[in-house]
């Protein structure tokens, strides 16, 4: 079964060729019958078609070419930021997790037996315009992408004892196995 | 001037299509409000807010902090709803980062008696 976005691009490809092939028709040897009135109703009827096709198609794609802002989340499969304010906040020895968890949400990942947190964002480097077609299904392109991960963890009081923001280009320097290793206790799954 | 049958065919198309996107929906901010308008603290018992949004997707402090996913349902898009199905029961180290559908994070702090002692609902993506 191909997915959705597939299913969708077919259609509108469909929907396209169609409308090449009957103005191809409308242009063919058949229009010089009749002294030449025929040629000039299809012509007519095919620049209703023309305009028809064009009115259509600025409707149909109008929304397939959005401007991102800088810094807006990309993609639907992590739409959330977290704001620079709320990690400013963060108090190594003085915040809970319980008010990290009430200010920030639930994390991404939750490592080591809950004692750290994981919370991983992208957001666009630069404004810039997608086009739908030629994106990803979830929407981005993998190029000017920034990646965030805020960790934090937390002592045996429930106190964050260590937090730090790292950002990561589309080159994915940053890998999470890594980040894991050096946080937790552990190093590795359990 | 007589309006051919494929002009007005075009035309109607062309119309139904243009305020296809028209059609107006509650804005989010009072879906949250409703959503949460029954969660009053110190009256609200857990097993209201199980049976309300049904599984957490994620618990903390032996499930004193619970959270929940929300986003807007697929029967009625007037209304918000957990967006998220419940992770498994090993969700304690879990890998997960499918926040697709969710509009807001609902977390809810119990207190001792296990009954609602504060929470926030946190904005995800706007509209």
């Amino acid at each position: 079964m191909l997915p959705r976005w597939q299913l969708l691009r077919f259609c509108e490809a469909g929907f396209f060729f169609s409308r090449i092939s009957r103005i191809a028709v409308a242009s063919g040897p058949f229009t010089y019958l009749n002294g030449g009135k025929l040629k000039r109703r299809i012509l007519m009827l095919r620049s209703h078609k023309i305009t028809l096709f064009l009115l259509l198609a600025v409707t149909l794609i109008g929304g397939c070419v959005p401007v991102i802002a800088p810094d807006s989340p990309v993609g639907q499969l992590q739409p959330r930021v977290i704001a620079p304010d709320r990690i400013n906040s963060l108090q190594d020895g003085i915040t809970t997790a319980e008010k990290v968890l009430l200010e920030l949400g639930e994390p991404d990942y939750a490592w080591d037996r809950q004692r750290v947190f994981v919370y991983c964002w992208a957001t666009n480097d630069v404004a810039s315009v997608s086009l739908t077609h030629l994106s990803r299904p979830d929407g981005y392109w993998p190029l000017f992408i920034n990646h965030h991960f805020l960790l934090i963890a937390f002592d045996d009081a429930g106190h964050v004892s260590r937090h730090q923001l790292m950002e990561d280009d589309s080159s994915h320097r940053i890998r999470l196995d890594d980040l894991r290793r050096e946080w937790t206790a552990a190093g590795a799954k359990p | 001037m007589t309006l051919h049958l494929p002009c007005i065919r075009g035309v109607a198309i062309c119309l139904l299509i243009m305020i296809a996107g028209c059609v107006q929906h509650r804005p989010l901010d009072d879906l949250s409000r409703q959503a949460v308008a029954f969660m009053k603290p110190g009256t609200v018992s857990e097993e209201e807010l199980l049976l309300h949004f049904g599984t957490p997707t994620f618990s903390y402090d032996n499930e004193r902090i619970l959270t929940w996913r929300m986003g807007r349902s697929s029967l009625n898009y007037d209304e918000l709803t957990p967006a998220m199905r419940p992770l498994s029961a090993h969700s304690r180290d879990r890998d997960t980062t499918d926040w697709q559908g969710t509009k807001y994070d609902l977390v809810v702090v119990l207190d001792g008696h296990r009954r609602l002692q504060r929470f926030s609902l946190l904005p995800v993506h706007g509209e």
